[in-house]
């Protein structure tokens, strides 16, 4: 029987996933709007203007909420007087899907998430110590346990987890998929880790750098580029074949100029350190964890390219489909990437990617290969939803300021 | 859930996914603590290619106790990148997690990329040790009792009444809860010692030493695991306050093939492994190994005792090190230094300057214990102790 609630997802320029429940007669009738202002308001959310995007339902993405059989969730795209939303992300990535297809590619991708489960009451993780991979950890199984068994349910191919670094830090491997399934599986998820945790009387934190001195949260998104049924970035026996070195070049060609869409906050900065494993310099090498691209050598079926710069809290439309029209652009161009890391790439003297989010800013804004290879109206919108955070990154005071630099202590 | 004891199959893996009883899979290893790491596989990714390989970062092989990382390790560091190992499962060690429905577990072998089993992991280094022993015709048993004590707190011992059920424990109790999760998991367990202290024993059979320390390291995962949440917690820190014995892995060996066995040459080469068998600066005051060599009820064996493995250890390292120590000391050609080691610095330069010990454990093994001995030692050396604060804060 069907679900006779339809929770209609979308997800705004900067990444939020909201989520508006209508009657499944009123969705299939058509004509659901959200305001425009809503859409790109960005962290202000600032109504503006009267106008009205429309909500249309991708059913081929709806699926029962196995909690709950009155109600199934569809991912919906983003229309403006009839015509596909230029600010509409996920209409963003179904282009790069077509670009790819154009050349007979097709792009397969696969996410790892990364949050804390906190407890509400104290606002800390729910345990303390770092226990990566540690298979004792009931304070959070149970909740992690319910997040892969129902996401599972709700055909999210979630494959596999485990603690991460952070004491109380959690990762989900969601299998690999075409690049739009992947980015729909990837953030459906989060919206129902967030649900799923909030059940169990937790919250889950995809803040990129919630606290100083703990671990940092990030978006590592695994790409492989097929064509009847081959894997073209495969070279045997096991290396990255000249297409996937050519993509990897585009990719990271980008990465400096491109951090902005993959970290939308001033906080996503704070992972940039030396020895965090979050990326700090334009760097490659296979299978380097101190590197910005990873290649990854996995025989015919896994070899794949890591990009591994985005934050917690990106919107994985936009992330996911810049990285993979960058990897085009690198093909198209026939590009040839550096020689790759030898050792550790925080000690080496490479390009460094912007440290603070006023430089990542600047630096999309006066990008010539965003102007060439994104959607103008698309970064021109998203530039604008995050102007105000740029003022606030510039004129804000931190309380490590007061409380290190102040001789008087402050409130 | 239906649960059969003992190793399981794929076929009873499917039944249990498909009647719905199991639901995730632990594809695991345990690290140089003996914790027990990996990753939970829903199963029927599990299933759809049980022989798979799965990644994880090498750094993990050579952290200390909190997980943190150092650049003396030359196996990972930042100027290697910290690649992959991988984990190729053992299809042989499938079971359940008896003690948490709908788990079940499979034991894993640690791998380069290419297929090579790693030489860091102590799991990795026992079989390799107990080959070399069957080639000479010497075969070992062990019979290990997993210690430690029931805590309500630091400083707070619970109170244990007759079968280990710690004074206002709902149900079973612990310990009791424990040893019978664990014997659905697989793991042989013979008896609890519960003692009115606190204190506690877990005897497992006498199994061959690759079981032996599987099946302990499980047993410490699964009473760690059920201490989370209201109630007792169990606790394997060798030395506590109140307590006049340490906490031990006691390891009763049984030693054929071997005429007889130099208590004191055995002495002498688990004293060079002593940072393997107490791996923190608190199991050192347990005091060194004071190995006892007698016979057995079987005429064709020896059995030794007094092995002098803190309950802190992990199970694969202290078994490794005692076969391998059995193995020198049953060598005449092997010369063994007589050299006491007092603290974790000198039982790293005593570790790093064996030769029989690199030969035995393999230069991997070594050239990275030593220096996350060193780093312990000097992390302690560093620290200002609570003892040093009470005695010394008004001095002067």
């Amino acid at each position: 029987m069907e679900a006779r609630w339809v929770d209609i997802a979308w997800t705004d320029l900067i990444g939020r996933t909201q989520v508006l429940r209508a009657g499944r007669e009123a969705c299939e009738a058509g004509g659901l709007t959200v305001p425009r202002s809503r859409v790109v308001s960005g962290y202000d959310g600032t109504p503006d203007g009267t106008a009205m995007l429309e909500l249309r339902p991708d059913w081929s993405t709806e699926r029962a909420l196995p909690w709950d059989p009155a109600v199934a969730v569809c991912v919906a795209d983003l229309y403006e007087d009839g015509a596909p939303s230029p600010c509409c992300t996920r209409g963003f990535l179904r282009s790069v899907v077509e670009r790819a297809a154009a050349r007979d590619l097709a792009v397969e991708a696969a996410v790892e998430l990364e949050f804390y489960l906190v407890d509400p009451a104290s606002g800390e993780p729910v345990y303390e110590e770092i226990d990566n991979y540690s298979l004792s950890r009931l304070e959070t199984e149970p909740t992690v346990t319910a997040v892969r068994n129902e996401l599972r349910a709700m055909a999210i191919g979630v494959e596999a987890s485990n603690p991460e670094y952070g004491g109380g830090q959690v990762e989900i491997n969601i299998s690999h998929a075409p690049l739009l399934v992947a980015a729909d599986q990837a953030t459906l998820a989060r919206l129902y880790v967030s649900e799923l945790a909030g059940r169990a009387g937790l919250d889950a934190v995809f803040l990129p750098k919630p606290w100083t001195e703990r671990s940092s949260s990030g978006i590592h998104v695994h790409q492989s580029l097929w064509r009847d049924g081959a894997n073209l970035f495969f070279r045997p026996p096991e290396d990255l074949s000249d297409i996937g070195l050519a993509y990897l070049a585009g990719m990271l060609e980008s990465v400096p100029s491109f951090a902005l869409l993959g970290s939308p906050t001033p906080n996503g900065f704070h992972r940039r350190a030396d020895g965090s494993f979050a990326p700090t310099v334009a760097s490659w090498a296979t299978d380097n964890r101190t590197t910005a691209v990873r290649a990854v050598l996995g025989g015919e079926g896994g070899t794949r390219i890591e990009h591994r710069d985005g934050a917690s809290d990106c919107n994985l439309y936009l992330t996911m489909g810049a990285q993979v029209l960058a990897g085009l652009d690198g093909i198209e161009r026939e590009l040839q990437p550096p020689p790759p890391v030898v050792g550790n790439a925080y000690a080496q003297d490479l390009p460094q990617l912007p440290r603070t989010y006023v430089e990542a800013y600047e630096r999309l804004r006066d990008c010539e290969l965003a102007a060439r290879i994104l959607p103008g109206p698309l970064v021109g919108a998203y530039l604008e939803a995050l102007e105000p955070e740029v003022e606030l990154a510039i004129l804000s005071a931190a309380d490590w300021e007061r409380a290190r630099y102040s001789r008087v202590e402050l409130a | 859930m239906s649960v059969e004891m003992g190793k399981q199959s794929l076929e009873w893996l499917e039944r249990a996914a498909a009647d719905g009883s199991v639901h995730t899979v632990r594809v695991s290893w345990s690290d140089r603590f003996g914790t027990w790491r990996g990753k939970r596989l829903p199963v029927a990714t599990f299933l759809a290619n049980p022989g798979r390989r799965i990644s994880f970062c090498d750094g993990m092989a050579v952290t200390d106790v909190n997980c943190d990382i150092y650049e003396s390790t030359p196996f990972s560091n930042f100027e290697t990148g910290y690649p992959d190992m991988y984990l190729e499962p053992r299809l042989d060690s499938l079971g359940p997690v008896g003690w948490l429905d709908g788990e079940a577990y499979v034991l894993g072998t640690l791998q380069t990329h290419g297929g090579e089993v790693l030489g860091v992991p102590a799991r990795n280094v026992l079989p390799a040790v107990l080959a070399r022993l069957a080639e000479r015709g010497v075969e070992l048993g062990a019979r290990v009792t997993l210690g430690g004590r029931l805590m309500c707190g630091r400083g707070a011992p619970a109170l244990l009444g007759p079968g280990g059920r710690a004074r206002g424990e709902v149900g079973a109790g612990l310990l009791r809860t424990a040893a019978e999760g664990l014997l659905r998991s697989g793991v042989a367990v013979r008896s609890i010692d519960a003692r009115p202290d606190g204190g506690f024993g877990l005897d497992l059979a006498v199994l061959d030493l690759e079981v032996a320390a599987d099946q302990a390291m499980i047993a410490k995962a699964a009473l760690k695991e059920l201490s989370v949440g209201a109630g007792p917690t169990a606790v394997f820190m060798t030395m506590l306050p109140g307590f006049a014995a340490p906490a031990l892995l006691d390891v009763e060996l049984s030693v054929g093939g071997a005429a007889a066995l130099d208590p004191a040459r055995l002495a002498a080469a688990l004293t060079t492994l002593r940072g393997l068998l107490q791996p923190s600066v608190t199991a050192f005051k347990a005091g060194p190994a004071q190995p006892s060599v007698t016979g057995s009820d079987d005429a064709d064996r020896i059995l030794v005792r007094g092995l002098g493995a803190a309950a802190e250890a992990d199970p694969a390292t202290a078994l490794m090190a005692i076969a391998a120590a059995v193995g020198a000391a049953l060598d005449p050609e092997v010369e063994i230094p007589v050299a006491p080691v007092g603290d974790l610095r000198a039982a790293a330069d005593s570790l790093a300057a064996s030769a029989w010990a690199a030969e035995w454990l393999g230069t991997d093994f070594v050239a990275n214990a030593a220096p996350l001995m060193r780093e312990e030692a000097d992390l302690f050396a560093a620290a200002i102790t609570d003892w040093e604060l009470d005695r010394y804060w008004a001095i002067g």
